[in-house]
């Protein structure tokens, strides 16, 4: 019988190793990764009732390919988000679709309305930054998600993306730049 | 020379505004100078991309699948996964075949050289 208590202190390499004969251990790396596996597929299908699908789906896919997991350098949550990335990929293959504005499906989000730029932005801008944001390549979204919904730092960004952390704000200010752009002749489109 | 002195205005540039967001995020003044419409962008970002919360229902329930399908898993994986042996291993396969070719290879030169002997 393993301690449960003890999984805390291991780190998810270890804890993976684990899980490939522990339920347990693969429960704590479950609480470790499903609200970061679910806020990505959230912002990258823009649906809540998707995002439980495809997070569920994520965790079924890691599980049953836990065998073949072998530590490579990679952080374990790089090769979860990478099986995140493919479902997501897929899905929007599958269904054709953008994201729209779901913001009203939502529950729980966790409101930042004390800054008052935010009480600023009207549902319509919210939507078309949706749209845009959902029109970028997959790891400009996944870092928009991982610095502005996860806050992290740009050297924990680059372990994840497996670049340097100067490649990370190069590419942070080419996604930023594009989106500017993009609001912009939208902006320009819509007078 | 035009292009060092560019990348050095574009890393600048790139440095400044990582640390404009990184204030932003953490809630701090932003030290940083960045042009405004991509400050704008920024705060539009800040005030939008709010991390959510997915239902405690979801998230319990599974949980408890999860945990108990791996609890089912490992017995039988441990038993259906045998060690593969050497010689089926990729790494091994590959090997050899790049010892086959080498081979073929030397073969078919030691052979040319024969015949071109033969012919002179």
């Amino acid at each position: 019988m393993t301690n449960v208590s003890s999984f805390a202190d291991l780190s998810d390499e270890e804890l993976a190793e684990r899980a490939k004969t522990s339920g347990e251990a693969f429960g704590e790396l479950y609480d470790r990764h499903v609200r970061r596996i679910y806020n990505y597929v959230y912002y990258r299908t823009g649906r809540a009732s998707e995002a439980e699908d495809l997070t569920e789906r994520v965790f079924l896919q890691a599980l049953e390919n836990l065998a073949r997991y072998e530590f490579r350098g990679a952080p374990f949550s790089a090769w979860l988000f990478r099986i995140a990335h493919n479902l997501v990929a897929n899905w929007h293959r599958d269904t054709s679709r953008h994201p729209t504005g779901p913001l009203e499906e939502l529950d729980g989000w966790e409101d930042r309305r004390a800054d008052p730029h935010a009480d600023a932005v009207t549902s319509e801008e919210k939507r078309e930054l949706r749209e845009l944001i959902g029109s970028l390549p997959p790891d400009r979204q996944q870092l928009l998600v991982m610095k502005f919904v996860e806050e992290r730092s740009n050297a924990a960004i680059a372990q994840e993306m497996r670049r340097t952390e100067g490649a990370v704000k190069a590419l942070l200010h080419r996604t930023l730049v594009t989106l500017r752009e993009r609001l912009a002749r939208a902006e320009a489109g819509s007078r | 020379m035009f292009l060092i002195k560019r990348d050095d205005h574009y890393g600048r540039e790139a440095e400044a505004l990582a640390t404009f967001v990184d204030d932003l995020v953490a809630g701090r003044e932003p030290t940083a100078t960045v042009e405004e419409p991509l400050a704008d962008v920024v705060r539009l970002l800040h005030a939008e991309l709010h991390p959510v919360q997915p239902p405690v229902a979801f998230v319990d329930g599974l949980r408890a699948r999860l945990v108990a399908l791996a609890e089912q898993r490992a017995p039988a994986s441990a038993i259906a996964e045998p060690p593969v042996v050497l010689w089926r291993q990729p790494r091994f396969i590959i090997g050899a075949a790049g010892v086959v070719s080498a081979a073929a290879v030397l073969a078919f030169v030691a052979r040319s050289r024969i015949q071109a002997a033969k012919a002179a």
